[in-house]
């Protein structure tokens, strides 16, 4: 384990600056802006949420590295989520919508139930959205040819062989440039994806 | 390098490799085996991809199939328990079909194909997840799906046939496309060429158009959901959130008038753990400003926003809206101008970068009103009539490529076709080329030239690079604008020399692209910027955090990297005011002159690296520097001269 670089949430806990709290913020602020979308907040009052969202991340990110396990990080942003929409959806008095079926309270009681649909929904979109980003975010560490051959293989799902000969490399090469990318993407992601 | 092939890795050990789990010595070891050992290839091909690729993938479904993001949602959606290839136990032997495969997974459910088993035709069935049966609200949007899309019948939209059951399952009978959507052909094949794209979108807006009549608006339109048949048909998919456009269709409790002022999302009572069709991560780069507002305002208009969208996707290669900027504007999507959709298609003929313009326009009054309009306009870019293989793509091209300002050529003008074109295309796209190609160069001289360009046109798009335009394409065409890359190292929401810029840029008559760390004010984001596309770059001022910028490694590296990437091809880099010292600080300037104005940190003026002068300008190679912010006016007309003189690609 020593000579792998740490992972954004391991910078965060063992000496966290602002660079990575703002890679932090700039990693989950469009996905949280987006749940909160999904379940009708309104634009104007999204931009509010999503800054208290990411306060209470910020201040209480020390009680969360107390307990690690798989998919804690995800669970627990889901649950301050959930706390700040209880809160925002009391504080306007919002009531459940007429014959609607979104009604907030069960929302908010299937957020808190990691197995239910909804929770469930949550966390691929966590672990998609996260992961795609911190890829674009790797991508200036790497070649254009060493980026294609990872990117057409794995992402684009073509055959290596293909994939070889339109780059001009060997089969080999590709392979070990898909290798180091989806290393180097799990360095990144760990803690945060699992 | 050690001269013998070391022992063939564990099995285990080549599936963390493939995965990406090893690290230092191991990984060294295993790593330079597989260098030069193809049996280990071999087995490599096998090995099947791992979650985090699925989480990569998003929509790798096959054929058919609104490709709506299969990555999370879709799979909660997926039928579990089902019997031996996923195929439910009340399908597999179901009266009237026989299931001889899954397509993929859709909107709200599971895609089949099947065969109608006395009739022998062909259909896709998609199938209702019974996990969502429970839920009533989500079995009455199927239903209102299924009448919608039943009362359309036109040749560019997916007909619905019927409304089937089984053992509870409900289910949608649909034709089977064969096909793929166009997402996955310019997911393929790269770009489409201007008159095939313009004729799909021609395409779309009549079955927009019919759908318009029958009094449905479809709200959903995307590569992902417009299809390509063989014959060049693009056939119009999921109607499923379509409204009527006329009351009487019990569709959305939502509207309860009590918090019609704070509801965001118009759309029916969406089931927990159902999610709006479409809404997954990436879909907003093809939504209407207002329907991201409100999707019940939404109307045929906001289709046609989405189609110049698709367009513009099909041109270059990706939605003229990134992902990112799709999320920004989900907080304030009407602060968002039209983009400058000059500056991403700098090929297309004017009156076309017109009609996209108007198609993209905020408000939807200034768009065209009805897809009809959008078909009539567009008839004058298609290739109408199904070209034989002795009639080349050269004349048309020509025609158009050597007079931009005129109207495109209009003999090809006939009256529009509701039909499919009858010329095949394969899946690959590259028999548009192939075509071209077999014909024999008996015609005169004039065509050469058009030749020439499709020659190259057919260069570029072989290239593995070229998702989007290159610069080769670009500089042969004849009214191919300069485009200059403005990156702001920082991350103000403002820059007071962007307003100069844009100014200087307009005057010079090169488009101005804004790079930065976050979009608003940037068009893009630093990481997306490809150094290939742009024929010049420029730094503006970093904030007062300059040297905090360069302690994040990550924002450094990318700046030295666009900066390194393009110096490279020996195209001009510049920096303006303080940008100098942040370019000298990344390393960029080493051994070359550059213009100081200001005192300089010691560190900096005293390092026998860079050659500090006074002048205001200074050229050295590809670099050019002014310390004076004021003077950014003329620091644009040097990158537009020196770029002038770059060769092509």
């Amino acid at each position: 384990m020593t000579d792998t670089s740490a992972s954004l949430l391991e910078i965060l806990r063992d000496h966290p600056d602002d660079a990575h709290w703002r890679r932090l913020v700039d990693l989950h602020s469009p996905l949280i802006r987006y749940w909160l979308h999904r379940h009708t907040v309104a634009a104007a009052d999204a931009d509010d949420l999503v800054q208290e969202v990411l306060t209470v991340v910020i201040r209480r990110i020390p009680e969360f590295h107390k307990r690690p396990q798989a998919g804690a990080f995800r669970c627990w942003l889901k649950t301050i989520t959930a706390n700040c929409l209880r809160d925002f959806w009391r504080a306007k008095k919002i009531r459940p919508l007429a014959t609607g079926q979104t009604d907030f309270d069960d929302v908010l009681q299937q957020l808190e139930d990691p197995s239910s649909g909804l929770s469930r929904e949550w966390d691929s979109e966590h672990d998609s959205w996260v992961t795609r980003r911190l890829l674009e975010l790797l991508r200036p560490e790497f070649t254009e040819k060493t980026w294609l051959a990872f990117h057409e293989t794995a992402v684009g799902g073509r055959s290596p062989d293909e994939v070889a000969a339109s780059l001009g490399l060997t089969v080999n090469a590709v392979f070990i440039a898909r290798s180091r990318i989806m290393a180097r993407l799990r360095e990144e992601a760990r803690g945060l994806v699992e | 390098m050690p001269t013998e092939v070391s022992h063939h890795p564990h099995p285990d050990e080549l599936k963390a490799f493939f995965e990406g789990r090893l690290r230092g010595a191991v990984l060294e070891r295993v790593e330079r085996h597989i260098e030069v050992c193809r049996d280990c290839c071999d087995r490599l091909r096998l090995i099947p991809e791992d979650s985090l690729v699925d989480r990569l993938r998003g929509h790798e479904t096959i054929a058919m199939v609104s490709e709506s993001s299969v990555e999370s949602i879709r799979r909660a959606v997926v039928t579990s328990g089902s019997g031996s290839n996923g195929i439910p136990e009340e399908l597999r032997n179901h009266p009237r079909y026989r299931i001889t495969g899954r397509l993929g997974v859709g909107g709200m459910g599971v895609v089949y194909r099947a065969e109608h088993r006395l009739m022998d035709r062909p259909v896709a069935l998609k199938v209702l997840s019974p996990r969502l049966l429970g839920n009533p609200a989500a079995v009455e949007r199927f239903r209102v799906e299924v009448r919608a899309a039943a009362r359309l019948s036109h040749p560019n939209i997916v007909a619905a046939w019927d409304a089937d059951e089984a053992g509870g399952l409900q289910m949608l009978v649909m034709e089977f496309i064969d096909g793929i959507s166009i997402a996955r052909q310019v997911e393929k094949a790269g770009p489409i060429p201007l008159r095939h794209a313009c004729s799909f979108a021609r395409q779309a807006a009549l079955g927009l158009q019919h759908a318009l009549e029958k009094g449905m608006v479809h709200r959903d339109i995307k590569p992902q959901n417009l299809m390509l048949t063989r014959d060049s048909c693009v056939k119009i998919l999921d109607f499923g959130l379509a409204r009527f456009a006329q009351e009487g269709t019990p569709v959305d409790p939502a509207e309860s008038a009590a918090n019609a002022g704070q509801t965001l999302n118009g759309h029916p009572s969406i089931p927990i753990g159902l999610t709006r069709e479409g809404t997954a991560l990436g879909t907003p780069e093809f939504m209407a400003p207002e329907q991201i507002l409100n999707a019940h305002t939404a109307d045929i208009r906001a289709d046609i926003f989405s189609l110049g969208c698709t367009l513009v996707f099909m041109l270059v290669g990706r939605s003229p809206f990134s992902e990112a900027a799709a999320m920004a504007r989900l907080v304030s999507p009407l602060n968002r101008l039209a983009p400058n959709i000059a500056a991403t298609l700098p090929n297309i003929p004017a009156p076309l970068v017109d009609l996209l313009q108007r198609m993209l326009a905020t408000n939807p009054a200034d768009r065209p009103q009805t897809p009809r309009e959008v078909a009539e306009a567009l008839v004058a870019f298609c290739k109408l009539d199904p070209p034989q293989p002795e009639q080349s793509a050269a004349p048309a091209r020509t025609a158009t490529e050597k007079s931009p300002a005129a109207v495109p050529n209009k003999a090809a003008v006939t009256a529009p076709k509701a039909g499919p074109c009858r010329r095949p295309v394969s899946a690959h796209g590259s028999h548009f080329f192939t075509k071209a190609l077999a014909l024999p160069l008996r015609f005169r001289a004039p065509l050469i030239v058009g030749v020439v360009l499709l020659l190259i046109a057919l260069a570029v798009s072989f290239s593995p690079k070229s998702k989007l335009l290159s610069t080769t394409a670009r500089n042969t065409a004849a009214f191919a604008r300069k485009r200059i890359l403005l990156v702001l190292p920082h991350r103000d929401s403002s820059d007071p020399l962007l307003e100069t810029f844009r100014r200087a840029a307009a005057y010079f008559k090169v488009d101005l692209v804004v790079a930065g760390f976050q979009l608003q004010p940037a068009d893009l984001l630093i990481g997306h910027a490809n150094p290939k596309d742009f024929d010049g770059l420029i730094f503006s001022e970093p904030s007062r955090q300059s040297l905090e910028l360069c302690r994040d490694s990550n924002a450094a590296s990318q700046l030295k990297q666009l900066a390194l990437r393009m110096a490279a091809t020996s195209r001009p880099v510049a920096a303006v005011g303080t940008g100098v010292p942040l370019l000298a600080e990344l390393g960029c300037l080493n051994g070359r002159r550059a213009s100081q104005k200001d005192q300089m940190p010691p560190a900096l003026a005293n390092s026998n690296r860079v050659l500090w002068t006074r002048q205001t300008l200074v050229i050295d190679g590809p670099w050019i520097t002014s310390g004076d912010a004021t003077a950014a006016k003329q620091l644009l007309e040097a990158v537009v001269r020196k770029s002038a003189n770059v060769p092509g690609d």
